[in-house]
């Protein structure tokens, strides 16, 4: 007798067990449905719902908040869609929101999204209907995908073409290109400007012993000390020649960039990509480099032939 | 023989010509046979010859084809399920291979047929008929027992025993001695005896044991091809000089 | 009966009197008439089963013996299941660097198909059989003509509680696997990635619709009645004799397999017809 109250009791847990994980399962499935919360429904209509089916999910800001329930032919440029969304919603969702139609990942289940209204719209209500969004349609977009690819095959042809072209013309940009006098006559440049910032050295150097002189009250300098415009002229002349030397760097910064693009452009497509932009890029280098240098220049030769200068300099020559 | 003649023959189980087949293997051709009360009544028959069928007609197991059989009166074929299991009740039957329920202990086997026959009783009455039917076999200790921990003459012996438990008046018998030892065999033929005498009941045995037929019967059938070839008692039928009664008593 | 013995004795029966069914093939017929057979047998337990008496004790007994003691085996073949299948998929899912769709992509297989008929095969295969052995040798060594002589409808008593049990308890089988499944399922996501209990069912059930779970529990009733009726059928008929025990309990195993699928295909077009995806 024992036996059979333990058997009874076991068989009893054993089927409790099952309908219990049953319930849970089923409620789990329910719930996840917005079958047993509070919930009100809204309604949406679209040309097109995609492949939409009753049961998809209803996304607010990314987050799930109903299902569909319903979708129906109103007509033949309409579809209804019901959607079933949890009644805490109600308090988020506005009258201007707007329903898409959209994918839950790349090839994932259809679902429609949501879109926050604006605050001067109110809250939504039971049964309201929400505007809708033309759904981004797959097969539109490969059919985009498909137009943009037959433009890149028309637009490659093309710039083969032009490489052709180039290349068998031997016009102005292939010499720019393939030229190694140019390339030489750049590096040319390069020591002529090496040379020149030598000389700059050479004369700031000399200019802080000029001022030394002159700070220190020796020679004609010294008697003009307390001329101020003098003095202000003086620092506008050392501003000016170190504002020269800044742009000499940035300059020879430019040109090294610019000989590394050449070193390496040597291929034609790499070229190609790089070229138009190196030939400007090259001429106004080098035209800068021009412009600066000359500036230098005068800039040294206005400092040589300022008078307060003049005497130091011309002592210097004799 | 003294003993049926001394009380007025009351037929409890009439037979005639009674015909069952199995589709083309006829077993029972014609068989006649009467068995009255406090009678204990052997039949012989070779293997597979139908002996087994009989019984099992007479307890409406197998539906029979032709003939009449009246088991207290009352032909077997026209009875309701109710009134066949009414009949059962007053039957006991010992199966050839004992047929103990596996899946039950011996008391449960016990307890089957009393609680299945629709007597509402007390579970001490239930207790206290399993034991005292018990005790009559010598098995008290074997209660709790499952039926596969029992020896072969356990088995029968609780066979018996569950046989006995409703006190039938008429005890059917299939091969009770078949596979036995000759001492165990000895022994079921003396509870079979005892059984006879305490409860007065009225006896089928299915037999190809001639140690038993003799020991237990007061009557002797033999069954040849379906039919009831002869019927006498013991010595009657093993001084028979006829060619296929002859054979069972060499 | 008895016309039929005497017809079969007559002479003139011999004689052309062949049945469209003769040009069939031995082995058709053999099918056909097992079918026929089990059909019968279906409706001899339809016609029991709702007259009294009830036996509810035996019922229970039989619930224990086949569903309670079935639930070691098919906890440790489901949790295996939950976890290999897992296991097997992630690879193909890597692939496409789809690796969080595991737990809905398991789920779903496990709940609408896998849980349901490899369950229910194992059921067979336990179940069936021994149901098929039990009532073999039952009949065999006379339990069942013991039961009948001791005034109980065999039927009733040995046929109608095991096929009642084995229709309400592999569903549970079926649903408590399920459940082990997906627990093995999860603890194999959680092998190489880490994913919360909460999240994992959250997405399981997440994929899941009603229209997955409703039908995949519908059909196990199926399956289970199936198996119940086949194992009845097969061992209450069982031949004399041992080998006909062993014969019995292995052709229960066979054709309740076999049923699972039948029914599993039936169950699939029926579903597909209602609309059910």
């Amino acid at each position: 007798m024992n036996k059979e109250i333990s058997r009874n009791i076991r068989l009893g847990l054993f089927v409790i067990a099952g309908i219990v994980l049953l319930i849970f399962g089923l409620y789990s499935i329910g719930s996840n449905k917005n079958m047993f919360t509070k919930s009100f429904t809204l309604e949406s209509y679209f040309y097109d719902v995609n492949g939409l089916s009753v049961g998809n999910n209803v996304r607010y800001s990314g987050i799930d908040v109903g299902t569909v329930q319903k979708i129906e032919i109103i007509n033949d440029s309409s579809v209804r869609v019901v959607m079933i969304i949890e009644e805490k919603l109600k308090d988020f969702i506005r009258k201007n929101s707007i329903a898409s139609i959209g994918t839950d990942g790349l090839m994932g289940n259809k679902l429609v999204n949501i879109s926050a209204g604006t605050s001067n719209a109110s809250m939504v209500e039971n049964n309201d209907r929400i505007a809708s969004l033309k759904a981004v349609n797959t097969d539109e977009m490969l059919r985009t995908l498909d137009m943009t690819n037959s433009n890149i095959a028309l637009i490659s042809a093309n710039l083969k073409d032009i490489t052709q072209n180039v290349y068998q013309s031997r016009g102005t940009l292939y010499t720019v290109l393939m030229d190694t006098a140019l390339a030489r006559s750049v590096s040319q440049s390069i020591r002529n400007i090496e040379g020149i910032s030598l000389n700059l050295k050479q004369t700031s150097v000399q200019l802080a012993s000029l001022v030394s002189d002159v700070n220190g009250g020796k020679g004609p300098l010294g008697v003009m000390l307390k001329d101020t415009a003098l003095s202000g002229d003086l620092k506008t002349s050392v501003e000016k020649i170190k504002e020269g030397s800044e742009e000499f760097s940035r300059i020879t910064k430019d040109v090294s960039v610019l000989m590394q693009q050449i070193n390496s452009g040597n291929g034609v497509v790499n070229g190609l990509l790089t070229d138009s932009l190196m030939a400007d890029e090259l001429k106004k280098s080098i035209t800068n480099l021009q412009s600066a240098s000359q500036k230098l220049d005068q800039d040294l030769e206005a400092l040589q032939h300022s008078f307060l200068l003049r005497r130091y300099f011309r002592g210097k020559s004799k | 023989m003294t003993q049926y003649q001394n009380i007025t023959p009351v037929p409890v189980i009439e037979i005639q010509s009674l015909v069952k087949s199995f589709g083309d293997n006829h077993v029972l051709r014609n068989y006649s046979l009467t068995i009255n009360q406090s009678e204990n009544i052997v039949v012989l028959g070779k293997s597979g010859c139908g002996k087994s069928v009989l019984i099992k007609c007479i307890v409406g197991l197998l539906p029979y084809e032709g003939g009449s059989l009246r088991v207290f009166g009352q032909e077997v074929s026209k009875l309701t399920q109710i009134e066949l299991d009414e009949i059962r009740a007053r039957i006991g039957f010992v199966f050839q291979s004992s047929a103990l329920y596996d899946s039950m202990t011996v008391r449960e086997n016990l307890e089957f047929p009393l609680r299945r026959h629709g007597k509402h009783k007390t579970r001490a009455e239930i207790d206290e008929m399993v034991k005292e039917t018990l005790e009559n076999v010598g098995l008290l200790n074997a209660i709790n027992l499952m039926p596969s921990e029992l020896s072969g003459g356990m088995r029968k012996r609780i066979g018996l025993a569950r046989a006995l438990i409703l006190h039938p008046e008429v005890m059917l018998y299939d091969e009770p001695t078949t596979g036995l030892d000759p001492i165990t065999s000895r022994e079921i033929i003396n509870l079979m005896l005892d059984v006879q005498k305490k409860y007065n009941t009225t006896s089928i045995i299915i037999s190809h044991d001639m140690n038993c037929a003799k020991l237990t019967a007061n009557k002797l059938s033999v069954m040849v091809d379906g039919i009831n070839y002869m019927e006498g008692s013991f010595d009657e039928v093993s001084n028979a000089k006829d060619q296929k009664v002859h054979p069972f008593f060499e | 009966m008895i016309s039929g013995f005497q017809v079969s004795e007559g002479s003139k029966m011999k004689p052309k009197e062949k049945d469209v069914l003769d040009y069939l093939p031995h082995s058709v017929q053999v099918f056909l008439n097992e079918a026929g057979e089990i059909t019968r047998f279906a409706i001899r337990f339809f016609k029991q089963v709702l007259g009294p008496p009830y036996e509810f004790k035996e019922t229970a007994r039989q619930s224990f013996d086949i569903g309670y003691r079935s639930l070691p085996l098919i906890g440790i073949t489901a949790f295996i299941i939950g976890l290999v299948l897992t296991l097997q998929s992630r690879p193909t899912l890597a692939e496409f660097g789809a690796e969080s769709w595991l737990p809905s992509m398991v789920g779903i297989s496990i709940i609408r198909e896998i849980g349901p008929v490899v369950f229910a095969l194992i059921c067979a295969g336990k179940i069936g059989s021994s149901i098929g052995a039990e009532l073999g040798s039952m009949k065999v060594t006379e339990q069942i003509d013991a039961m009948e002589v001791s005034g109980t409808n065999p039927f009733k008593y040995i046929v109608v509680t095991r096929i009642i049990s084995t229709t309400l308890t592999i569903p549970i089988l079926i649903v408590i696997g399920d459940a082990i499944a997906l627990y093995g399922s999860y603890l194999a996501v959680n092998i190489r990635a880490s994913v919360s209990f909460t999240l994992f069912f959250k997405q399981v059930f997440e994929s899941l619709q009603f229209s997955d779970a409703i039908p995949a529990l519908i059909k196990t009733f199926f399956f289970g009645f199936a198996i119940g009726l086949v194992g009845c059928y097969k061992g209450y008929n069982s031949k004399k004799g041992t080998e006909g025990v062993g014969r019995s309990a292995n052709s229960a195993v066979v054709v309740s397999s076999l049923m699972v699928f039948l029914l599993d295909l039936i169950a699939v077009q029926i579903t597909q017809f209602f609309g059910f995806l």
